[in-house]
């Protein structure tokens, strides 16, 4: 789809513990003339407390939002796989007449591909990465609407545009851990520490993310420590010559900057 | 715009429901061929797998898998409902045992999920947008702990990652009345 404005919804990480994400985010789709327009009086989406507790705030607190959006335009467009997930279902409970995207979905569309190998400065060629898209952004597909649910191709048609060596892995859509790393820590690690080691194991410099639940588990809890776990946005941001990323990598706990200078990324 | 239903997980919307009588969900389509607990990330850490969960429900014998603290263990990550061959919706099935436990006062064993699922709700309701620091503070308080990692959670804030400003609130007026709306159905 040809896209120059487009209703946006943040949700909470990313004006919190992900910051980065969104401006990296906001970076790049500006870059490519892309209007993203933040929601007014946007609300959280409710995550899994929502539908874990009770079934009307599962929808309904989602659905504030799409209500909100109808105002907009067509489409709101979340970079939270979790905030887009609980979107999404609202969207197919409610009579909404909003299509809920992932920002993935606008950046691998061919339009966006074709901008992107255009606007390409910095190939990403030296560096190895894995991409990992978590549970989701795809799952299950009568939500998602997705065909490739169990080795989805989206973020590595992104992450091929611009030039990085994405290596093949088994482990795209196995789960971090998700929303439980406050209450259990203990299982958060033993699923993110494998997924982590599983993407060493794929030769992989780093691990590309489009959530930042599934950012933050992988960054803050490997037992091995030094793989960096990084947005497939600010990447973008590398490889379009995009200023300002040097904030960026302060809030990562495992710094990226070392292995993205090593691949001449930087 | 209009809500069709509570919900695709919509369990106890009235006092009378079972879980297996619940649309969509179809718990008595399970042929147990345990799809569902092959590919769960915490099957092991649950003392009743997603197959007998379902198994239960569908026997009419959910009293027992209300009170399997297991069942707060579910990431859900949707794999289970997306592998199931008969399109039992199991992770829909779990939600709505963990829905109905909550309403019904189940205390479950180890209570740190349920703690951390109110304390988040808290929070939506008192600000309308998630704030980390005020939702560690309120898990903490639900809880009565800290939360597992603290010595992580102080390097997050000592990187700026969990900001300390106080939150603002937006929309909670309009989201306590959903809140309401919420309770008294």
């Amino acid at each position: 789809m040809t896209v120059t404005a487009v209703s946006y919804y943040p949700g909470c990480s990313l004006h919190g513990m992900s910051r980065e994400y969104d401006a990296s985010t906001r970076a790049v789709y500006g870059a490519l003339g892309i209007d993203l327009r933040e929601l007014a009086g946007w609300t959280c989406c409710g995550a899994s407390a929502g539908h874990s507790l009770d079934p009307a705030l599962a929808v309904a607190l989602a659905a504030r939002n799409l209500e909100l959006a109808e105002a907009e335009g067509d489409h709101l467009v979340a970079p939270c796989a979790a905030c887009y997930h609980r979107l999404k279902v609202a969207e197919k409970e409610s009579s909404s007449r909003v299509t809920v995207l992932h920002a993935l979905d606008i950046a691998s569309s061919s339009e966006t591909l074709d901008r992107l190998r255009e606007s390409l400065r910095r190939p990403l060629s030296g560096l190895k990465v894995v991409c990992y898209y978590g549970c989701l952004l795809v799952r299950p597909p009568e939500v998602t609407g997705r065909a490739d649910y169990e080795d989805p191709q989206s973020m590595d048609q992104v992450m091929s545009a611009v030039g990085a060596d994405v290596r093949s892995w088994s482990f795209k859509t196995d789960c971090c851990g998700a929303g439980l790393a406050v209450a259990r820590p203990d299982v958060v690690r033993r699923l993110s520490s494998r997924l982590v080691e599983m993407a060493r194991e794929a030769g992989a410099d780093c691990i590309v993310t489009a959530c930042p639940l599934c950012q933050t588990n992988l960054d803050t809890r490997q037992y091995s420590r030094g793989l960096p776990v990084m947005y497939f946005t600010e990447l973008l941001a590398c490889a379009l010559g995009l200023e300002g990323t040097e904030s960026w990598w302060r809030r990562h706990m495992v710094n990226p900057v070392p292995v993205l200078t090593k691949a001449g990324v930087l | 715009m209009t809500v069709k239903r509570a919900g695709s997980t919509s369990a106890c919307v009235l006092p009378a429901d079972r879980v297996r009588g619940v649309e969509g969900l179809d718990p008595e389509l399970c042929f147990a061929c345990r799809k569902c607990s092959a590919g769960c990330p915490v099957a092991d850490d649950m003392e009743l797998a997603p197959h007998q969960l379902v198994r239960l429900v569908a026997a009419g014998l959910e009293e027992e898998a209300l009170h399997s603290s297991g069942i707060w263990l579910c990431t859900s990550c949707q794999t289970c409902t997306t592998r199931c061959p008969n399109g039992v919706d199991v992770a829909g099935v779990i939600d709505a045992l963990k829905q109905r436990a909550a309403a019904s006062g189940v205390k479950p064993a180890d209570g740190r999920v349920l703690a951390f699922y109110r304390a988040f709700l808290d929070e939506v309701r008192a600000h309308g947008r998630v704030h980390e620091m005020a939702l560690i503070a309120r898990y903490s308080l639900r809880a009565r702990r800290l939360p597992g990692d603290i010595r992580l959670g102080a390097r997050m804030v000592q990187k700026g990652k969990i900001p300390l400003g106080l939150p603002k609130k937006v929309a909670t007026g309009e989201l306590r009345r959903l809140f309401e709306r919420a309770k008294g159905r």
